[in-house]
């Protein structure tokens, strides 16, 4: 009996021991070429009660699930998944202090990426826009650019559009994005979706 | 193989519940930090306690972080061969540095298409804008909001920082040391139980139990036979 008793817990701590050096750091996995991340299953919220997001107009917004990115994402890197979520009212949540974008869908997030954002000469603002203008293919008359999958959110030039998101880059205002996510992302939203930008 | 307490085994065989406080508490103590790393071999630890919390915890475990400071605007691509490089003073451009608004009522979407008076009342003045002496797309890139930053206290250079590569050879997230501190944990325990347990199978040390009280002597006997 105490024999078996030992051999349980060796067995347990064998076990568990073999579990741990056979973890790889996610760093070193394989990522897919067009740099999305791996997509778990989502991290489903009681719907009865479920959080919320409070936006800067002081509203707050249901989250039923979200996605399950389980590592650090890289520049470049975007998930995407909306399978088995219901149609409904989109909306965007962009943090810059994150940097990350997220979308929702219906309340659940279908859709995150690393963001490029405006310098600190060139801002990008905070607060609460509405997609004001889509265009799928956009030259800016500002900067005499390309902007494709573009979502225009003020007056004077900050639209969300594709852009080669990497480490050290940034915008003069605009929010970039991957350009596979960029053209999901623009196939979801319509003009008027709310969009909100905050530094967290 | 422990049997339950209720029944009876074969004959002269002396069935004792499992009822060895310390096997329980060492098996548990094993059984979670084993629980804990194989699920640490696939998530990370931060990811872990955020996927047990709200959704701002979630979108924080998945972040690179907040931006290291000196970044520089897209320009124009990588430059080939012989390229040369135009010795060009770039003008300034006109946008408005004011980035923080009030707080104004959420425009409709049969309005504002562009150009026209916005809520902040910021009429768009197309003659004041000033047109770059860049005009050739080549230079100026694409896939983005392309110019020339003259060198500023932020930063030296003109042209973004080169790519590393897809694993970025600047600042990587801190990791964990290997081997983790659960690693050497459930070691330590796991070896600490075995040896006990070899200690007390050593030595024949009876064990007061509720069973069968005939069947003391027995057991006694088959410990130490072993």
């Amino acid at each position: 009996m105490r024999f078996a008793g030992i051999a349980g817990v060796s067995v347990a701590a064998l076990a568990a021991f073999a579990a741990l050096y056979s973890y790889r750091p996610l760093e070193n996995a394989a990522v897919p070429p067009d740099g999305s991340a791996s997509v778990g299953p989502r991290v489903r919220y009681p719907v009865a009660s479920p959080p919320t997001l409070v936006t800067a107009d002081g509203e707050h917004r249901a989250v039923y699930s979200v996605l399950n990115v389980s590592r650090r994402m890289k520049y470049g890197d975007y998930v995407w998944n909306d399978e088995g979520v219901p149609g409904g009212p989109a909306w965007i949540r962009i943090d810059l202090t994150a940097q990350t974008l997220s979308l929702f869908r219906a309340g659940h997030e279908i859709g995150t990426a690393v963001i490029l954002y405006g310098t600190d000469n060139k801002p990008t603002p905070t607060g609460m826009f509405r997609i004001l203008e889509r265009a799928e293919r956009h030259r800016s008359t500002l900067y005499d650019a390309e902007m494709p999958f573009m979502l225009r959110l003020t007056t004077d030039g900050v639209a969300i559009h594709a852009s080669n998101v990497r480490r050290g880059s940034a915008t003069h205002g605009c929010i970039g994005v991957p350009e596979g996510f960029a053209r999901l992302m623009f196939a979801q939203v319509r003009r008027g979706a709310v969009v909100a930008i905050e530094r967290s | 193989m422990y049997r339950s307490a209720t029944g009876t085994g074969r004959r002269g065989t002396v069935i004792k519940p499992f009822q060895r406080t310390r096997w329980k508490v060492a098996l548990a103590l094993v059984a979670l930090i084993g629980v804990g790393a194989w699920s640490n071999g696939s998530i990370d630890s931060r990811a872990i306690a955020a996927l047990l919390k709200d959704p701002l915890s979630i979108f924080a475990g998945r972040s690179p972080g907040e931006r290291e400071p000196g970044a520089l605007t897209q320009s124009k691509p990588d430059r080939g061969p012989g390229m040369q490089v135009p010795h060009i003073v770039p003008k300034e451009r006109v946008l408005s540095t004011v980035r923080s608004r009030p707080a104004a009522p959420l425009a409709t979407a049969t309005d504002s298409l562009p150009g026209a008076i916005g809520d902040a009342g910021e009429p768009i003045d197309e003659g004041t804008l000033i047109t770059s002496e860049i005009d050739d797309p080549a230079i100026t890139g694409g896939g983005g909001e392309p110019f020339f930053v003259p060198p500023t206290a932020n930063g030296p250079g003109l042209y973004p920082i080169d790519n590393p590569g897809t694993g970025g050879g600047a600042v990587d997230p801190p990791t964990s040391p290997v081997p983790e501190p659960e690693t050497w944990l459930m070691m330590i325990v796991g070896l600490c139980t075995i040896g006990g347990a070899l200690r007390r199978a050593r030595s024949g040390r009876k064990v007061v139990s509720t069973g069968a009280r005939n069947g003391l002597a027995t057991e006694a006997a088959d410990s130490t036979a072993r």
